[in-house]
């Protein structure tokens, strides 16, 4: 699309409804409960907005955040270190365990515990084959509020079978609680490797088709080339983070970048967009997704390499917290499926931490969605929306 | 990638270069740290993974953030994360800002005629100072704000940094939301995530957690 058929004012300043003497049509979207739709379910949801439109373009968005605000740091600092795992684990649409993963480094820094190996590489399994199932979800909902119906069923079917997959490794839904302070809770079941073997191949076989009818396809193109372009030193400076802001060119990972559980012995390429549009979007979150299952492979090899053993140090969870968490400062990122997720925890060595700090990359990412929107084609929202890797309760906390 | 940052020094210029005592450095470690910002009165030791934890009054945290914010050499930095830490009554100063900055790489800092000069000066710099130092790729800055309770909000708090890094617009909105600390010249402080009508700040040690709704909500 050309800048000229983009631009809604007139040549004399004045926009097309004013010169037509229409008033601003001034709409509001949301907020609406993410069980309804896929397309809102899997952008996060719980946001709403405020949109001023010039004919179907955007002049103007507000947006609103805060409808699923549970004080989650809050009730962090209220209940006892053992205790708290439950309520990081809901920061996560699909994967939970990734801010599991935050919190568990976090604490484990403060008490100085060191993680057995099988614990570390069970760690990384897990935590990959959520974020597949996180972007798979994502890739939904993209397609969905594109009007792509077959990608969009496609994709959901492959979001299943990938959660599924998760289900079977851990033995409990996404965000019932994986990790533990050392270790994790539970090893891979004994005949898991053949189901991987299936699942994989499929979930690879599957990605192909829908790289083939739906990602790769000229409607996807034609209606997401030049969308809310994001562009590196914007993004940079709204501290965007993750996919967003790899889509713009920048090759930020936190994985490899500043490495934690085992990902500096895993080689892994670091995808980026050109342009920083929607479509970049959607073709790092494909690629990325590719990524975490070559992970996940690598982890599951390393694991089947590393035979039995222990997954969690011997001590439990309340023999440690009984023991005191000594009192210190420790801050813990992790590369979240939405991005760059970091969690400052202080103790002052009492039972119950003095202060936990959720970093949501959601939340960076709902602030600089108005700079993107502008100019675009209300149709634009939804899909846009979708990509911007929002996840409601982690935004909100 | 675009350098869009207008803050930051273009080509050489007398006025605004650096002190010309401060050698150019390779890496930021704490002695650099101090030794640029030598007016303030702030402590700076080594963390874990690479993270310096400065901390200084909160009244000076603008002078020390602006300095991050345009430094040309290793000190430039971008914001990540801000928050509060409410540390209880006892503790004097009982609130901390709390700022983590990233320390921007030199081939994102500047371009490649920067890293090329920053190179020649390797290995005078290696043998003279900072060996051993470990050098911080991060920052976590603690401003301590103080509050005798007899205002409704410490005064005077800390100033705001959007003028620095837009992403500090909805971070210092929430600080003021939940802790009821104020920062000076942000421009429009908006309710982000609390319901209009609760009154009290949520994440205050004194706050009970069953705070009332305000008398709209009530009705």
């Amino acid at each position: 699309m050309t800048a000229a058929s983009r631009d809604p004012a007139e040549p004399d300043g004045t926009s097309l409804s004013e010169s037509l003497g229409f008033p601003e049509t001034v709409l509001e979207v949301g907020p609406m409960h993410p069980g309804l739709r896929r397309a809102m379910a899997a952008a996060g949801g719980s946001a709403s907005f405020v949109v001023r439109l010039d004919d179907d373009r955007i002049r103007a968005l507000e947006v609103e955040i805060g409808w699923s605000h549970r004080g989650v740091e809050r009730q962090l600092e209220s209940v006892a270190w053992d205790a708290a795992r439950p309520f990081v684990s809901r920061l996560g649409y699909a994967s939970g365990v990734l801010p599991e993963i935050a919190w568990c480094l976090a604490v484990e820094s403060l008490a100085g515990l060191a993680l057995p190996d099988r614990a570390i590489w069970l760690r990384m399994f897990v935590g990959e084959l959520a974020r597949a199932v996180d972007h798979l979800g994502r890739l939904a909902a993209v397609l969905g509020a594109t009007g792509l119906r077959e990608g969009e069923a496609r994709a959901a079917r492959l979001e299943w079978a990938a959660a599924g997959l998760l289900a079977r490794a851990t033995g409990r839904g996404p965000i019932e609680g994986f990790c533990r302070f050392g270790g994790v809770e539970q090893a891979l079941p004994e005949d898991f490797g053949e189901d991987w073997a299936v699942g994989r191949e499929a979930l690879r076989a599957g990605l192909d088709r829908l790289d083939r009818i739906a990602l790769a396809s000229p409607a996807l193109r034609d209606r997401l080339t030049g969308v809310a372009r994001l562009d590196a030193a914007t993004a940079r400076a709204w501290g965007v983070t993750g996919p967003l802001l790899r889509a713009s060119g920048v090759a930020e990972d936190v994985r490899r970048d500043r490495p934690y559980l085992g990902y500096a012995a895993v080689d892994f390429d670091v995808p980026v967009g050109e342009t920083g549009d929607a479509l970049d979007g959607v073709a790092v979150v494909a690629a990325e997704l590719r990524q975490a299952l070559a992970i996940a492979e690598h982890a599951h090899g390393v694991l089947v390499s590393l035979g039995p053993g222990p997954i969690a140090i011997a001590e439990s969870e309340a023999e440690i917290v009984a023991r005191g968490i000594p009192a210190g400062e420790a801050v813990a990122t992790v590369e979240a499926a939405t991005g760059e997720l970091a969690l400052l925890v202080v103790s002052d060595g009492g039972p119950r931490p003095l202060r936990v700090r959720v970093r949501a990359p959601s939340f960076f990412h709902a602030q600089v969605l108005p700079r993107r929107m502008l100019g675009e084609r209300l149709d634009e929202l939804l899909p846009v929306v979708a990509l911007s890797h929002l996840v409601g309760p982690e935004c909100d906390r | 990638m675009s350098e869009a940052d207008v803050d930051a020094p273009t080509g050489f210029d007398a006025e605004h270069a650096p002190a010309p005592d401060v050698a150019p450095a390779l890496a930021l470690d704490a002695a650099v740290l101090r030794s640029r910002f030598a007016e303030l009165d702030l402590t700076a030791e080594a963390g874990a993974a690479g993270e310096l934890r400065v901390s200084l009054p909160g009244a000076q945290a603008i002078q020390l953030l602006r300095g991050l914010h345009a430094d040309p050499g290793p000190a430039r930095c971008r914001l990540v994360d801000l928050t509060a830490v409410d540390r209880g009554n006892a503790v004097d100063p009982r609130f901390e800002v709390v700022y983590r900055l990233r320390v921007d790489a030199p081939e994102e800092a500047a371009n490649g005629a920067v890293e090329e000069a920053v190179e020649e000066t390797v290995e005078e710099t290696v043998e003279g100072e900072a060996s051993g130092a470990i050098v911080a790729t991060s920052l976590r800055v603690h401003a301590g704000v103080g509050w005798n309770g007899s205002e409704r909000e410490p005064s005077p708090g800390v100033e705001s940094v959007v003028s620095l890094w837009p992403a500090a617009r909805w971070l210092e909105c929430e600080v003021r939301e939940l802790f009821g600390i104020a920062f000076a010249g942000h421009a429009e402080p908006s309710r982000l995530l609390l319901d209009p009508g609760l009154e009290g700040f949520p994440l205050r040690k004194d706050a009970s957690g069953h705070e009332a709704p305000g008398a709209e909500d009530a009705r």
